[in-house]
């Protein structure tokens, strides 16, 4: 579980920071499962540490993901929208 | 009014930011309840709580996407292509209510999962939602989104040209209504679980919510959202939402009577 968060963690970053925003929302849920797998991995003593490192890169990820992609998302997000935007 | 925030000479979407903001300084609040001791007394631990928000988030942002894409396949019908899938798999679109179906449903995931104990630990935590939300409206403010009717009376104000809202128009400040509403409900809902101890909080806030976001629905300018017979989509779903609570209320009480 914490190399699994730790991996996760590190592929929501790269997704968060190089996609230019645009996928921000996938390196958001790959950083949430990162963050669920870290919360699980603690549990294990021996394997604290790397389950602590990945829960903290998820947690960045996601916060980097929301800033760069999530510019009014919630607000616009209507049904109509990608109609009216696509057409 | 202030679409883009420059720190440092980088571009930050003010509305990103606010909600960051608005995550940081609710979990900053359950941190303090949860170290306080006075509340959450049901976590057995801190990660429970973390587990719960993980869970909701992840199933709501999948369930508002979702909900968007299904919607907006089903208004193109036959112009759906690849390149249009994919372009809406990248592009901003979410659908608000589908993300609240999926939180629900992640906490419910994570109570069969992890054996949490949800009830008690969302009646603790529901002031926090319209504290959150209540900062996400000031991201709206200053993003120009979700913006008010023409309006030239006390308070009204001009949108600058590089934000969302009409530009040289005088328009109601709904957002910033919205949010002075959320934060008056937030104090209220502390006062409430806190000091006289009311249990089903989440109920009652969804009940009141959706009661405002009718009323408040007819002060808003922005049409892009879709209506339905003079409703807009947000006013439809908040009627069934009350509806719905009101139905669950009769039917719980028939069942005790029979009892």
């Amino acid at each position: 579980m914490a190399v699994a968060s730790l991996v996760l963690g590190i592929i929501a970053l790269v997704i968060s920071l190089f996609s230019g925003g645009s996928l921000g929302w996938l390196g958001m849920i790959v950083g949430i499962l990162g963050i669920i797998f870290g919360v699980i991995g603690k549990k294990d003593e021996k394997q604290k540490g790397m389950a602590t490192a990945g829960l903290v890169m998820s947690i960045i990820a996601v916060a980097l993901g929301l800033i760069l992609f999530l510019a009014c998302a919630a607000c616009i997000g209507a049904a109509g929208l990608g109609a009216a935007t696509l057409k | 009014m202030q679409p883009f925030i420059h720190i440092l000479n980088i571009r930050i979407p003010a509305y990103g930011l606010m909600i960051l903001i608005s995550l940081i300084t609710t979990n900053s609040i359950l941190f303090f309840l949860y170290t306080n001791k006075k509340a959450l007394k049901s976590c057995r631990s801190y990660d429970e709580i973390i587990l719960l928000e993980a869970y909701c988030f992840l199933f709501a942002i999948l369930f508002a996407k979702i909900l968007y894409i299904i919607i907006v396949t089903i208004k193109l019908k036959s112009q759906i292509t690849i390149n249009v899938l994919c372009e809406l798999f990248s592009s901003s679109g979410f659908v608000f209510y589908g993300g609240l179906i999926g939180a629900i449903f992640g906490a419910y995931i994570c109570k069969v999962i992890h054996n949490v104990d949800i009830s008690n630990i969302l009646d603790d935590v529901t002031f926090l939602l319209p504290l959150g939300h209540s900062l996400g409206r000031i991201g709206c403010f200053l993003a120009g989104c979700c913006y008010g009717i023409p309006y030239k009376g006390i308070f009204n104000i001009i949108f600058p040209i590089n934000s969302f809202a009409p530009h040289n128009v005088r328009l109601f400040p709904i957002q910033l209504l919205e949010s002075i509403i959320l934060l008056t409900l937030s104090m209220i809902f502390f006062i409430l679980r806190y000091k006289y101890k009311v249990n089903n909080l989440l109920v009652i806030y969804i009940f009141i919510y959706s009661l405002i976001r009718f009323f408040l629905e007819f002060l808003r300018g922005d049409i892009i959202r879709g209506s339905f017979h003079n409703l807009s989509t947000s006013q439809i779903l908040s009627l069934s939402l009350i509806l719905m609570i009101i139905l669950i209320k009769i039917i719980k009480s028939i069942k005790k009577e029979e009892k």
